[in-house]
């Protein structure tokens, strides 16, 4: 009887009672967007393009200066770039400008005094400006000094040198050359695009290329951001530091050569002021002063940003010197939010991460009331402890057929009693996660479902096997929920599947309670195939938690912790793929499900609903504000301490309830499996395993070990249910 | 198969890559750009309706005056007054954009205003001849009268409008070989012009050049002090400490800077470096604050021209170019003011002198 | 909106945030189980003592609902059963006065024989403590005048700040103070000045006799804990404090709605605030912290209920104190009696006296 694959997976938010609009939750989709690496440059990059938005909007800067902002981005655009990978890795030049005024007289100078030929004069721009770059390297990367200090310092060499050759030359320099290369960087066009254009793409795409897909890109950013662990790991640290003063000179140089094309200035003061422009450009666009972080799309789309702001502070004719100010106040904030942003994006996303939710319950009704079937009293209390003060919190247990228990331990164990009178019990496996649900296979293997790792199966001799811990990712998540991180409860469908419960993507195993104040339909139902592969077929689940193959075998009853309901999923039949509710409305907090021997099913509480949790949960803000305010230990939950066991059937009806009124032997039952007329209490709170006998009415044929359906079960017509 | 199909792409990107480089973008036509209307005369013209018939012309017209520096300097801050009050009574648009000594910021301005078309007359002082080639070229083709002032631009817009340098600098240059010779000073002067690869300068120089070299003086050194007064006090008192009293006069080329040079003169002559009135400070254009140092006796003489009539000419020449209805570009041409050489006799009766700012 | 600054604030600069917190119990209110080791006077469950007192006899006298009883070694006598319920009792020659719920202020003699000794509406309601000056007029306080004595829990929700202090002389009564936040314990500190603590401001206030309007001096602010009755003894006094200062409390003060709403539909045992017992486990509301883990609730878990009594010095500065954690059950610690070295302490929560080993315990015969 082979299941037919389901044609699409069930979303189960409608359970929770919400509209569309509680399917958003907008603190966490802030907090994953937050935790992104490439939102490293999002706030100032986004204020940055606010700002050239506004400027765009006020002054009469309009497409007719498209141009003229591109023209000017382009020349400082190189600036940034070279700036750019100075910076990630670690250092700063703010001698760029006076490299820029250096390189463009020098070839005005050999064009127009010396007559060099053009062909000439072009590549030994380029190459001065490396040159004068790798003065800059030399003296930072070999003799080691400050860069800020050295660069100032080179900022009035290189300028000064550039007076002192406009000095001497001055009087040929003002005597135009006319050249068809000139005209061709300054005015011309390739494929109709302007060439300054063209240089500065070639440049750009090239660059980031190499700084975030290149060996060297990834050596620059660990120069950057950890020179020690860098020189510790083999790179060539100083090698790789000259390198990208090189690189910044020998863009500046191209920047230099571009601009005395375009405008043919022959003032010394050529480039002066460049380096700032540079600077805020690329703290506007994100990257971090501080080094090892960066990239030049972003530094590219600063600068674009700072000659609008630019253009619209000449289009309004604005004073001079109010332009320098605003750009000053600029590079001020965004400095500051630079800083701000990078040490607390990662605070602020863990603040906003817990986005609890409404959901809808109804009425609660008082277990404290004599004489109706919920009524507290003390069946549970006298239950003999199995593995006291030894076991430490076992969620779930699994009797085999020679009457040896299996249950979890939260130090990642799988204990075994080999019966009732053993005391010491050995610890029969290791899985190194937390173990929780507990379920017999086919061949009567052990599977545990193993919160944060996945499913497992434990052969005989306790060496833990993988058996599935993925599922496809869902297609417009943000953050990545392929993984079965909280997988609760499972059992297995007569075909071979083994459906699980993941109770939470967000979460791991051990923060359920953090699952429950936060009430998302953050959990899913999975099947795992007999070869292995996995597939989600229900999804936007609170809290599923307890997994339970229905006596015939053509259903699946799911119990949603959350929610307070146990529906029922059919896996065959003309129903097979719908989900239907079984029990509503519960008073408590449902567990792992499990079957009985007389045809029905044992259903533990975890914790049940007071007055004041059922309040709280009309309240998402006010939980949330908890969450943020109030330390952990404070946080209001459902009453933990307090727990039952119920037992229903097929219907829907509740038969009986049992209680541990002392709430101390077993305050918290959270799996119960029934075995030889015997009930196993376990709590994943709990210091044993309880052992309880039940009466000889409440006892059945059926083996409620096996997986119903095969040939081991007996037919239903035995059982009357 | 594949390779000859990558192959041919490749070709056929680059044929269209090469087709679509240009060497200038724009395409000047040679001479002429747009903007032309038609002209606001014709041969007669009723006597008030020649009135009207102006104001109609100028009316709403922006004009915008780009000079290098403007607040704070009474040479530009002057021809900005006088355009303003003409354009103003006409009722054109008349507006001054001070880019505070900043060539990029100039630069950018005016690229600003050609681009979105947002004057009808420009009016430019270009500090360095070559820088406003594109700038005027642009203007011209977007229908744009250009009118430049004092410093000429190698692309000359529609109009220029100045002093005749190298002639004033020759005078004023015979002048002061007159008063070396007088006193039997050494043959030797200094140039201190501004930087030095402007028209200012350059033909400042060459002046000075035509009548020293002749007369066999010689020119110790030139110093560039980009209009700047510190820099031309610290080259003149450098230049005097150095030389002494081995120099016979200071042929410096901006009328302001020659007030720092004469303070400079002073203060060495106060020092003892040299004998009183032995270095002499010459000129071109006369300020108000220089007709107050050349009463103080620290300045010698200069070759004063008529600023007042440069702005004045400015004016009328927009107006002439707006009304003549000619497209921007058709026509170019250069003309000169008056000067003389002013000293301390004729100084207060010379009309020409001493201007103002406003 | 003063959310968001708040959060932009902290945001700029984390020095700069400001956060409810409930102070910690250091130095001299650190944690002890001595109330667990005391002494039990009564029988269990079978009384609910609100208030004692120690007479010269040794004998003990204590309120209990509506009746006055006293403990006399282990025997149980009723003194007298007055009409209403019973709060505070003050020493009187050899017997007491009570405040009578609905009634007034009545003196008992030692015998049972009552008096009405005032029967001002201003002292027939919300007696939380009295004072007998030197003068012989007594000083009471009310604690609130829109409540009753167990309103406590309401007058903290709703910022009830309508306490009073009164001074009573003879049958003439004449209101010495307002708008108090429950003032819970009154006691005299010397000739001129009393000492009153102010349970919902959690801080206790040195005031002087002669102008009991306005505090003189604080003795001890924003304390862990709400205070309740003062008893002096020669070497200070001590306190009662029957109810602990809770975090989740102190936010549901800062949600009016959610606040509103739990008062209008759930009811009043059931409510978040602190109380002195915890009377149904079934529909209590837990918090984290109070999850048993493996058999044990962690004695420093967030407590709604707790039983402490604590000493202040001369100076202010807390000298001993008796506490019951949370994992113990002898809580809601309403009254307190010292008679020589002797302290006995009234655990309403618990229904019983207690009797600690003091440290300035002398010789009990004495």
């Amino acid at each position: 009887m082979k299941t037919k694959a389901f044609s699409r997976e069930i979303d189960a938010f409608p359970l929770t009672g919400g509209s569309r609009r509680d399917r958003l939750a907008p603190f966490r989709t802030l907090s994953e967007l937050f935790g992104q690496r490439w939102m490293e440059g999002a706030v100032p990059l986004g204020l940055a393009v606010l700002l050239s938005v506004l400027v765009t909007a006020t002054t009469p800067v309009g497409p007719g200066d498209a141009p003229l902002i591109l023209d000017e981005a382009t020349e400082k655009g190189l600036l940034a770039i070279g700036l750019t990978v100075v910076l990630v890795g670690g250092g700063i030049d703010l001698s760029i400008g006076s490299i820029v005024g250096l390189a463009s007289l020098g070839a005005m100078v050999a064009s127009r005094a010396w007559n060099w030929p053009m062909a000439l004069v072009v590549p030994a721009a380029i190459l001065a400006g490396s040159a004068l770059g790798a003065v800059n390297g030399f003296l930072i990367a070999r003799v080691n000094m400050r860069p800020f200090i050295t660069t100032l310092v080179t900022l009035v060499a290189f300028g000064g040198a550039a007076a002192a050759l406009q000095s001497a030359y001055s009087f040929q320099l003002g005597v135009p050359e006319q050249d068809i290369v000139w005209d061709f960087l300054g005015a011309g066009a390739v494929a109709g695009v302007p060439t300054g254009w063209v240089v500065f793409a070639v440049v750009l795409i090239v660059v980031h290329v190499g700084l975030t897909r290149s060996r060297w890109g990834w050596w620059i950013a660990a120069v950057g951001s950890d020179r020690r662990s860098a020189r510790r790991n083999g790179i060539p640290v100083a090698r790789v530091v000259f390198c990208t003063y090189v690189l910044s000179g020998a863009l500046a140089g191209t920047a230099g050569l571009l601009t005395a094309a375009r405008l043919g200035r022959t003032d010394p003061d050529v480039g002066q002021g460049w380096e700032l422009v540079a600077l805020t450009a690329v703290v506007l666009g994100g990257v971090s002063l501080k080094g090892g972080r960066g990239s030049v799309l972003r530094a590219t789309v600063g600068i674009v940003v700072v000659q609008v702001i630019q253009q619209g502070t000449i289009a309004t004719g604005a004073e001079g010197s109010s332009y320098t100010v605003i750009l000053a106040a600029a590079l001020l904030l965004f400095a500051v939010l630079d800083l701000k942003w990078g040490k607390y994006r990662q605070r602020t996303a863990e603040k906003l991460r817990i986005d609890p939710g409404r959901i809808t319950l109804g009425p609660l009704v008082d277990v404290t009331e004599p004489g109706t079937v919920w009524t507290v009293n003390d069946r549970l209390t006298d239950a003999s402890p199995i593995g006291l003060g030894k076991i430490e919190g076992a969620e779930d247990c699994a009797v085999d057929r020679e009457g040896n228990m299996y249950c979890g331990d939260r130090r990642g164990w799988v204990w075994r009693f080999a019966g009732p009178d053993d005391t010491e019990g050995e610890i029969f496996a290791r899985t190194g996660g937390l173990p929780l649900g507990h379920a017999w296979d086919h061949e009567r293997r052990l599977l545990v479902a193993v919160g944060g790792m996945g499913v497992y199966r434990i052969h005989a001799d306790g060496e833990p096997e993988l058996v599935a811990d993925k599922v496809r990712r869902s297609p417009f998540s943000l953050h990545d929920d392929s993984g079965l991180r909280a997988v609760d409860d499972l059992d297995v469908t007569p075909d071979g599947a083994i459906f699980v419960s993941d109770f939470s993507t967000r979460t791991n195993a051990a923060e359920y309670m953090v699952e429950l104040v936060e009430s998302r339909p953050n959990g899913r139902v999975v099947r795992v195939d007999p070869d292995g592969s996995t597939e989600v077929v229900i999804s936007h689940h609170v809290f599923p938690n307890g997994i339970c193959t229905a006596h015939d075998g053509r259903s699946i009853l799911v119990a949603s912790t959350g929610l307070c309901r146990v529906d029922r999923l059919w896996i065959a039949g003309p129903k097979q793929g719908q989900l239907e509710p079984v029990l509503e409305n519960l008073p408590g907090h449902p567990d792992n499900i499990n079957r009985s021997s007389d045809g029905n099913y044992w259903l533990p509480f975890v914790s049940m609903r007071t007055p004041m949790s059922d309040l709280l949960t009309k309240y998402p803000a006010v939980r949330r504000r908890m969450t943020q305010e109030v330390p952990l230990d404070s946080w209001v939950v459902p009453q933990l301490n307090v727990s039952c066991v119920m037992k229903f059937n097929d219907r829907g009806e509740v038969l009986g309830v049992m209680w541990d009124a002392t709430l101390r032997n077993h305050p918290m039952v959270t799996a119960v499996k029934e075995h030889a007329g015997h009930l196993y209490l376990c709590g994943v709170s709990n210091n044993r395993v309880g052992r309880l006998r039940l009466e000889s009415d409440e006892v059945g044929p059926i083996d409620p070990a096996s997986v119903p359906g095969t040939t081991t079960a007996p037919s239903l017509a035995v059982v009357d249910r | 198969m594949k390779k000859k199909l990558t192959a041919l792409l490749t070709a056929a990107a680059t044929a269209m890559t090469l087709a679509g480089c240009t060497v200038d973008r724009g395409g000047s036509s040679a001479g002429g750009g747009a903007g032309g209307g038609k002209q606001t005369f014709g041969r007669n013209v009723q006597l008030f309706d020649a009135h009207k018939k102006t104001h109609e012309a100028m009316k709403g017209k922006r004009i915008a005056f780009v000079p290098i520096l403007y607040k704070g300097y009474n040479l530009t801050l002057n021809w900005g007054s006088t355009m303003e009050r003409a354009f103003g009574n006409l009722g054109a648009d008349f507006r001054v954009y001070d880019p505070n000594f900043d060539t990029d910021k100039m630069v950018k301005i005016i690229n600003d205003l050609v681009a979105r078309r947002a004057v009808d007359v420009l009016i430019l002082h270009n500090p360095d001849v070559g820088v406003l080639t594109k700038q005027i070229d642009a203007a011209e083709r977007a229908g744009i009268h250009t009118v430049v002032v004092n410093m000429v631009s190698s692309r000359l817009g529609d109009a220029f409008i100045g002093v005749d340098s190298v002639h004033a600098a020759e005078d004023i240059t015979r002048r002061a070989v007159q008063d070396c010779e007088k006193r039997g000073a050494p043959k030797r002067m200094a140039i201190i012009d501004g930087p030095g690869n402007d028209a200012a300068s350059l033909m400042w120089s060459k002046g000075v050049h035509h009548v020293l070299d002749p007369a066999g003086y010689e020119v110790v050194t030139t110093a560039h002090t980009q209009w700047q007064n510190a820099l031309a006090q610290q080259a003149a008192a450098s230049i005097t400490q150095q030389q002494k009293n081995n120099i016979c006069a200071y042929m410096v080329a901006y009328d302001l800077n020659a007030i720092a040079v004469g303070d400079a003169v002073a203060d060495a002559a106060e020092r003892g470096v040299i004998r009183p009135d032995s270095i002499g400070v010459y000129t071109m254009a006369a300020d108000t604050r220089w007709c107050d140092a050349l009463r103080a006796g620290k300045v010698t003489a200069s070759a004063a021209y008529d600023v007042q009539g440069v702005g004045e000419a400015a004016v009328v020449t927009a107006q002439q170019l707006v009304q003549g209805g000619a497209p921007a570009g058709s026509t170019h041409t250069v003309a000169y003011v008056s000067h003389t050489v002013v000293d301390r006799s004729n100084v207060d009766d010379t009309t020409i002198a001493c201007y103002k700012g406003r | 909106m003063n959310r968001t600054l708040a959060v932009i604030r902290e945001w700029i600069n984390p020095d700069w945030a400001r956060h409810r917190t409930v102070p910690p119990m250091e130095a001299g209110l650190r944690p002890n189980r001595r109330l667990d080791e005391a002494h039990v006077l009564l029988p269990a469950e079978a009384y609910t003592p609100d208030d004692l007192v120690l007479t010269e006899s040794g004998t003990v006298m204590f309120s209990s609902e509506e009746s006055i009883f006293e403990l006399r070694g282990d025997e149980v006598r009723v003194v007298a059963a007055l009409g209403g319920k019973v709060g505070v009792l003050v020493p009187s020659g050899s017997g007491v006065v009570a405040a009578v719920e609905g009634v007034g202020l009545v003196s008992v003699g030692a015998s049972g024989e009552t008096e009405e000794l005032c029967a001002d509406r201003a002292v027939s309601s919300c007696v939380t403590d009295a004072a007998r000056l030197p003068d012989g007029s007594l000083l009471v306080t009310i604690g609130s005048s829109h409540e009753s004595p167990g309103g406590w829990a309401r007058a903290l929700l709703r910022g009830d700040r309508s306490g009073r202090i009164v001074r009573v002389d003879g049958p003439r009564v004449r209101i010495e103070a307002e708008g108090l936040g429950w003032p819970a314990g009154i006691e005299v500190a010397s000739d001129t000045d009393v000492l009153v603590s102010l349970s919902c401001d959690h801080r206790i206030e040195r005031r002087m006799t002669a102008s009991l309007g306005k505090p003189s001096a604080r003795l001890a602010a924003n304390l862990p804990v709400y205070p309740g009755r003062i008893a002096a003894t020669d070497d200070g006094w001590w306190f009662v404090a029957p109810y602990p200062r809770n975090r989740f409390t102190e936010l549901l003060l800062d949600e009016p709605q959610l606040a509103s709403e739990m008062m209008r539909t759930i009811a009043p045992e059931d409510w978040f605030v602190p109380r002195l017992r915890c009377t149904t486990p079934y529909t209590d509301t837990l918090q984290m912290g109070q999850l048993r883990v493996l058999g044990v609730i962690k004695p420093w878990a967030p407590a709604r209920s707790y039983g402490l009594a604590f000493r202040l010095d001369g100076s202010g500065r807390v000298a001993e104190s008796l506490h019951s954690r949370v994992d113990g059950e002898r809580h809601g610690i309403t009254g307190v009696a010292v008679r020589g070295g002797r302290v006995v302490v009234a655990a309403q929560g618990y229904r019983n006296l207690l009797q600690p080993q003091v440290a300035n315990e002398k010789a009990v015969t004495q």
